[in-house]
């Protein structure tokens, strides 16, 4: 049973933040780009986590994740939604 | 058998191992020798590797199952003491009244799950996973007893509180997903509520931090016991906490997300059936995790006389922090955004300060220097 998973392990998150982070992009819809990035800073975090860096990773969930996203999410809902082809704000 | 009792993680090896040997017993894969074909499953069976897997299963089970019953009891208990302090006897099927929650909980599960034709459909069904992870998360970081924990990281309070700075941003999305104005403003005003208020919570918690030397849960406790429970030199912060932590649960007075007399049910009124009573149970439980928080910064934790084990001392001080906020949602009425706001910053964030002054101040002079 000595079979070392952190090397796929790490793969599959670095590959799912590379997803997350061409989501981004792709995705017509602002909110769920907004998803999308707080997924990225997510899987940021997971691949410090297995750098060793414990802290980091935890300061930038903290800050990313808690802070920084919601504000762009603020900056989305305070704007028009019309701009994007979406249907009129209430 | 016998079980070891000494911790969560020792008791449910040694349950899960007897599970496992019990398993093999019965399927008859324990009896048989070296020759046969089906000998690697025995051995797997009693692999210490694969026992302790089953221990964590068993320990992510006990969680869910006591997150659902944490937040069922501190509603029954709320209904209750509210009930007293509006001078009537609160509900009253069953023992105590302790039935009613239940059934609540039932008919809440036997309703249609309704969809809103215009949500966004896989932002709606995120968000209230990520609601719920985020909240039941929170009850495997705090530890019970010395021994009684489902993790204990070196960095434990901050990975507690990183979980808990998720909420807002599930909040919001809830919030947008539901296509509705209302679940819109219910959640811009979470989400506003939340962060703002996090800002003197994690002041708080600095000075706690600055006086114990550590962000480990059981070395905070230890150092309680080793010199002085930190209500007492740091009674400001203990304030400031509580406040600001009953701001971040969202209980009157500061429930401006769900005002019903303006918003319905804020951020929620859209989630029907299951999703709702979960939502409901993880708004308890947060509530609760907030409670226990403050009795292991400032009440001590688990410490207490010895007649009855640690895990029970540190269940009654949080009930007891969990009574006060009870106490204040009697006592309060709802206050207006700029007074949530204003009350924040001109005074919770001062006090934060000064509470993170004092407890540097003790720490130079009184407990010994750097």
């Amino acid at each position: 049973m000595a079979f070392d998973l952190a090397p796929y392990l790490f793969m599959t998150f670095a590959g799912l933040t590379i997803a997350a982070a061409i989501s981004i992009l792709l995705t017509k819809e602002i909110v769920r780009s907004a998803l999308f990035l707080a997924f990225t800073f997510f899987g940021v975090a997971i691949v410090y986590m297995f750098l060793n860096a414990e802290f980091l990773s935890l300061i930038q969930i903290l800050v990313y994740v808690g802070a920084i996203n919601v504000l762009i999410l603020f900056g989305v809902m305070l704007t028009k939604r019309k701009l994007m082809g979406g249907g009129p704000c209430e | 058998m016998m079980f070891d009792y000494s911790g969560l993680y020792q008791f449910l090896y040694s349950v899960s191992s007897w599970l496992l040997w019990e398993v093999g017993r019965i399927l008859g894969f324990i009896g048989i020798d070296s020759g046969n074909i089906l000998y690697p499953i025995r051995q797997f069976l009693v692999d210490p590797q694969f026992v302790y897997f089953v221990a964590l299963l068993l320990t992510a089970l006990i969680y869910l199952v006591a997150a659902l019953l944490f937040g069922i009891q501190f509603i029954w208990m709320e209904r209750k003491f509210l009930g007293r302090f509006m001078d009537r006897r609160g509900t009253s099927v069953g023992f105590l009244g302790f039935f009613q929650n239940f059934a609540d909980a039932f008919k809440v599960l036997l309703k249609a799950v309704i969809t809103p034709k215009d949500a966004d459909k896989r932002v709606y069904q995120f968000a209230i996973f990520a609601i719920l992870a985020v909240s039941f998360m929170l009850l495997g970081l705090v530890p019970w007893d010395i021994n009684w924990y489902a993790v204990n990281v070196p960095l434990a309070l901050l990975l507690g509180l990183a979980v808990f700075s998720l909420a807002p941003f599930a909040l919001i999305l809830a919030g947008w997903s539901s296509n509705n104005k209302y679940t819109l403003i219910g959640g811009i005003r979470g989400a506003a509520q939340l962060i703002a208020y996090e800002v003197p919570l994690l002041l708080v918690v600095v000075s706690v931090i600055v006086m114990t030397g550590t962000l480990n849960f059981n070395e905070m406790v230890a150092w309680q016991q080793g010199n002085i429970i930190l209500f007492i030199p740091l009674f400001i912060g203990a304030l400031t906490f509580f406040i600001a932590g009953v701001a971040e649960s969202e209980r009157v007075p500061f429930d401006l997300p769900e005002a019903e007399a303006e918003l319905v049910e804020g951020w929620q009124t859209e989630y029907g059936s299951l999703g709702w009573g979960l939502v409901m149970c993880a708004d308890y439980l947060r509530a609760f995790i907030i409670c226990a928080l403050f009795s292991i910064l400032f009440l001590g934790g688990w410490t207490g006389p010895t007649f009855l084990p640690g895990s029970v001392w540190m269940l009654a001080k949080a009930a007891l922090v969990f009574f006060f906020m009870i106490w204040v949602r009697a006592a309060m009425v709802r206050i207006r955004t700029d007074q949530l706001l204003k009350f924040c910053w001109n005074r919770l964030l001062p006090l934060a300060v000064i509470n993170l002054a004092v407890a540097v101040l003790i720490k130079i002079y009184a407990v010994g220097g750097w």
